[in-house]
């Protein structure tokens, strides 16, 4: 689908490319003060003496940090402020006089040290991290009130932004913004966890879709723990309505029940009609008007983070919160991305099991299966009526045993035995020749013995001739 | 007190940090946005915030979230080393948070508490400080408890700081019409009847006082309701040739500050008054001539209750003085007006009396002036800074801080400069016992001690600043000598072994 082939679209702007090491080091605070050099990059890699050249400016240092700063791409998910470079005793150091402590005495000295203290102090708990929220994004159940507050889903929009739809999930005004009552966000998200848990369950083609700045690897992160397809870029208009065209060249994958991908469908993945999502995540429904609408004509069942100023009824299942926010999108994302992840994990359960898994084959590709099997019937038939037509001097019994066979073969039916007879075929179809020669031995020797007295026939007359 | 029951989610919501962020002031009424005749810049520091500051976490603010609707952008929020940031609106119709640095008055409170001064009451009239009576004598702190309350409706206190009207002589002209039509003219009514029951009290006491005199048995005392019109017109018509009681009478009425006492207003107050109790407080408060503050007169920027502690020198010990702070001569003196000093972000007076900042008439009193006094000083780096002690500060009725400095001794700004690494004093060296030999006149141009002596410093403060100053003049031309001295570098045992090149 168009999401599956998205970085060869769109190169390397889409995949994003990585920030790089000196950006990140200028925004910590941290200083190295031994080999700065080794350790990071000189900053004029940064910025090339001829950039400033060309433009003939003279920057102020103020305007530098923030030439910098507006180069730096805002992610969640990375640190780029490491809090320590390693234990100091990782590295080797001198003591005293001439006496160098290597990193395994540090060691051993550090495991007496940490022995003797070990019950003193206090316990550290863990802190807030700002990357935990893609690296380790919150479960359905790990939503709390206090989740969701901290991470500002309550703040709506300005008062004169609001749209009245949302009255009923607006729990009041503070600070000239309507406020998102955390109540109704927490129930609706809990809602929308168990849509995408179920869909997922089923083996549905979920999508998710952020196309704001920063959303990328939220959506990516979400897409990948629910198995889902993903679009951060802009949704290209008539993707779904209008795909023939669109996706005309994109091509679909068979998959098994495992999500393992099915090989001999090369001829179907490249001229299947693209897929339609059955689920779509929108992170910005206020941008995404147009697939929203697409997906409503094609009754594909929507689920949408709806900010105050933003209209309900433009997806089936709302999640009222805020949608600017990175950490606000960050949590619900992935919460729904755990809940995907959490429906896959089921579905895989049950096929260990052995349960039947609710599941029909799309009608295209079984049309596709049957034409498959009568052609590969057709040509089985071909290839026998070709042996039945070289072969001559059969006896009755042979033929009748033949025959036998084939009206067997006919009458299975069955995926698998078909299967199997497409490979007998193709083995066969290499040994046919050699087979054929064996079992007609006697026959040939006789001709080469007839062969033979005719050549001798020949020699008498030309030594006759000659003479 | 419980409030009303409210869901999980909105007491949550109650104690969450954005609602705790207190609404904005009001904005300072007109007269501070101009300087004088000019109007003021936009982007000037206003003489006290309107918004709290907030701030974020580092590890938050690379992501660029500050708690609030969106991300704030990492083009200015990085690149500053003050992150510190007053939230105009969190959400605006054009979608985006408005908001600004607050780092100018998040530094100038910094500035400030490293002043470590007191706030105290303005100086009432009557103490006016002359140039010999130390001022600090005077201080007290807005945190006594005889005058830092919050009960306003106890009118009979005299240091309020906070009073339900408004200050009449900081009003303009339709601020004041304004306020007779809008507030004064509807209680003409209550005011009557509030007159009528002091005349009833007044002709009752009268009455009594006759009927003693003649021994009859008192009578039954008037009512307001017993006067008759005839006598309250006489009533009002007195009281308004006594400006002294209608004042006093309307200022309580309307609960007015108390405006500054004219020249001859107390005498009068005693001699023609019928009663003190109505005018007292116009003497007693504080804010007579100053006027009262807008916020409390600690305007929460220190809450220091005392300046009366002394510093501690890890070598030299306890200081008379405190350290000195470095002040810059913004503005030097113009025709009358005396110099300005910017001292920590606030500006202030140079100190009064005879110093290094006042140009005195009598020879006597007379001091060597500070470079940028006379003229300003355009080429020092920064500008001419002075050292300087801060002693107290007080809020004035636009809310600005105004900083009171006096001057500092010089051995204060002596160890102030070692502290900073501009001057060495201390000396650990074991004491040698040697006979100075005697020096070339050249090399040490200052008089000795003795001679300084014998010019008729016979005061001993005096004649200590002088050694002080002497010390810290000989390690100065010591530091010259140094340069100019090839012997002072050790070098006197060798002979000096320049290369040849430089002698040619």
């Amino acid at each position: 689908m168009i999401v599956r082939n998205a970085a060869a679209r769109h190169g390397r702007r889409a995949l994003g490319s990585p920030i790089s090491r000196s950006t990140l080091r200028q925004l910590s605070s941290e200083s190295v003060p031994t080999e700065p050099a080794v350790a990071t990059p000189p900053p004029k890699s940064q910025f090339p003496a001829d950039h400033m050249k060309d433009n003939s400016l003279v920057m102020s240092s103020k305007q530098l940090k923030m030439w910098k700063a507006k180069d730096t791409i805002m992610t969640l998910g990375a640190n780029s402020t490491p809090t320590h470079e390693g234990q100091s005793w990782t590295r080797s150091r001198k003591m005293g006089g001439s006496e160098e402590l290597t990193s395994w005495d540090q060691w051993v000295e550090f495991r007496k040290i940490r022995a003797k203290t070990k019950k003193l102090g206090s316990i550290v708990k863990r802190q807030y991290n700002p990357t935990d929220l893609i690296n380790d994004p919150p479960r359905p159940q790990d939503v709390t009130l206090e989740l969701l507050m901290a991470s500002q889903t309550h703040m709506g929009h300005h008062t004169s932004l609001w749209n009245p739809g949302n009255s009923r999930y607006i729990y009041g005004v503070r600070e000239g913004i309507h406020i998102i009552a955390l109540e109704t966000t927490a129930a609706h998200l809990r809602r929308a966890a168990r849509v995408v848990e179920e869909v997922a369950r089923c083996g549905g083609l979920i999508l998710f879709v952020g196309t704001r700045k920063g959303q990328m690897e939220i959506v990516t992160k979400a897409s990948e723990l629910a198995g889902a397809c993903h679009v951060f870029t802009k949704w290209t208009p008539g993707g779904i309505t209008n795909r023939d065209a669109i996706l005309k060249y994109a091509t679909t994958k068979v998959v098994d029940e495992n999500d393992q991908p099915l090989e001999d469908f090369g001829v179907f993945t490249e001229n299947a009609r693209p897929l339609l999502p059955d689920l779509v995540v929108c992170l910005n429904p206020k941008e995404n008007y147009t697939l929203l609408y697409e997906c409503g004509l094609k009754d594909i069942p929507t689920i949408g983070v709806i900010d105050t100023d933003a209209d309900p009824t433009w997806v089936t299942y709302t999640i009222p919160a805020n949608d600017d926010s990175l950490r606000s999108i960050g949590v619900i994302a992935g919460v729904l991305g755990r809940a995907g992840e959490r429906g896959q994990q089921l579905r895989k359960l049950a096929s260990e099991k052995k349960e039947t898994i609710p599941w029909e084959t799309s009608p295209t590709l079984n049309d596709f299966m049957a034409k498959h099997r009568q052609n590969v019937q057709k040509e089985q038939r071909l290839a026998m009526s070709r042996v039945k037509d070289k072969v001559v001097g059969f006896t009755e019994e042979e033929q009748h045993l033949l025959q036998s066979q084939y009206a067997r073969a006919e009458l299975d039916s069955s995926e698998a035995a078909m299967l199997e007879v497409l490979g007998e075929t193709a083995t066969v179809e290499g040994l046919s020749e050699p087979t054929t020669s064996t079992s007609n031995l006697g026959e040939i020797e006789a001709q080469l013995a007839s062969a033979k007295a005719k050549a001798g026939e020949v020699e008498a007359e030309l030594k006759g001739l000659n003479i | 007190m419980a409030g009303p029951a409210v869901s999980p989610g909105g007491a949550l919501l109650r104690s969450s940090r954005m609602f705790s962020i207190p609404k904005p002031l009001p904005i300072p009424p007109s007269a501070s946005t101009f300087l004088g005749e000019q109007k003021a810049s936009a982007t000037m520091t206003k003489a006290q915030p309107r918004h709290q500051t907030i701030t974020s976490p580092l590890r938050s603010r690379q992501k660029g979230d500050w708690g609030l609707k969106r991300p704030l952008p990492l083009k200015t929020t990085m690149a500053t080393t003050t992150p510190l940031l007053r939230i105009n609106e969190v959400d605006t119709v054009e979608n985006i948070t408005d908001f600004h640095s607050a780092a100018d008055h998040s530094l100038s409170l910094e500035k400030f508490q490293e002043l470590r001064i007191p706030m105290s009451i303005p100086r009432r009239d009557g103490e006016v400080a002359s140039a010999t009576k130390r001022k600090e004598d005077n201080i007290k702190s807005v945190f006594e408890e005889g005058s830092d309350f919050t009960d306003i409706k106890d009118t009979s206190v005299d240091h309020r700081w906070k009073f339900k009207g408004p200050w009449l002589a900081q009003m303009a002209d339709g601020d004041f019409l304004n306020y007779l039509n809008k507030k004064v003219r509807p209680q003409r009514a209550q005011f009557r009847a509030l007159l009528r029951e002091r005349l009833a009290e007044r002709l009752t006491s009268s009455q009594n006082r006759a009927a003693v005199e003649a021994g009859r048995p008192t009578p039954e005392p008037i009512k307001g309701e017993d006067i008759t019109e005839e006598q309250f017109a006489d009533y009002i018509r007195s009281l308004r040739s006594d400006r002294v009681t209608l004042y006093g009478l309307v200022s309580k009425f309307l609960d007015l500050p108390p405006l500054g006492t004219p020249i001859g207003f107390a005498q009068n107050n005693l001699i023609f008054s019928d009663s003190n109790q109505a005018t007292d407080r116009v003497t007693e408060s504080p804010y007579g001539k100053s006027g009262p503050p807008p916020s409390h007169p600690s305007a929460g920027i220190g809450y220091l209750r005392t300046g009366a502690f002394m510093e501690n020198h890890a070598v030299y010990g306890p200081q008379a003085k405190k350290t000195p702070i470095q002040a810059r001569i913004v503005s030097p003196r113009i025709g009358p007006s005396p110099a300005k000093l910017g001292v920590g972000g606030f500006v202030s007076t140079v100190p009064i009396g005879s110093n290094e900042f006042n140009l005195r008439t009598n020879a006597k009193y007379r001091r060597p002036l500070a470079n940028g006094i006379t003229n300003l000083d355009i080429s020092t780096y920064g500008g001419a800074k002075a050292y300087i002690e801060p002693f107290s500060a007080t809020v004035d009725p636009e809310g600005k801080v105004v900083v009171q400095v006096r001057e500092t001794s010089a051995e204060a700004q002596l160890i102030a400069k070692e502290m900073r690494g501009l001057s060495s004093i201390y000396d650990d060296s074991e004491l040698k016992r040697t006979i100075p030999e005697p020096q070339p006149a050249e090399e040490y141009p200052q008089q000795s001690l003795h001679d300084r002596e014998q010019e008729g410093y016979a005061d001993e403060a005096p004649r200590r600043d002088s050694r002080v100053k002497q010390v810290y003049d000989q390690l100065m031309s010591e530091e010259q000598n140094m340069l100019s001295n090839s012997s002072s570098y050790g070098l006197d045992t060798e002979p000096p072994s320049e290369p040849p090149s430089e002698k040619k």
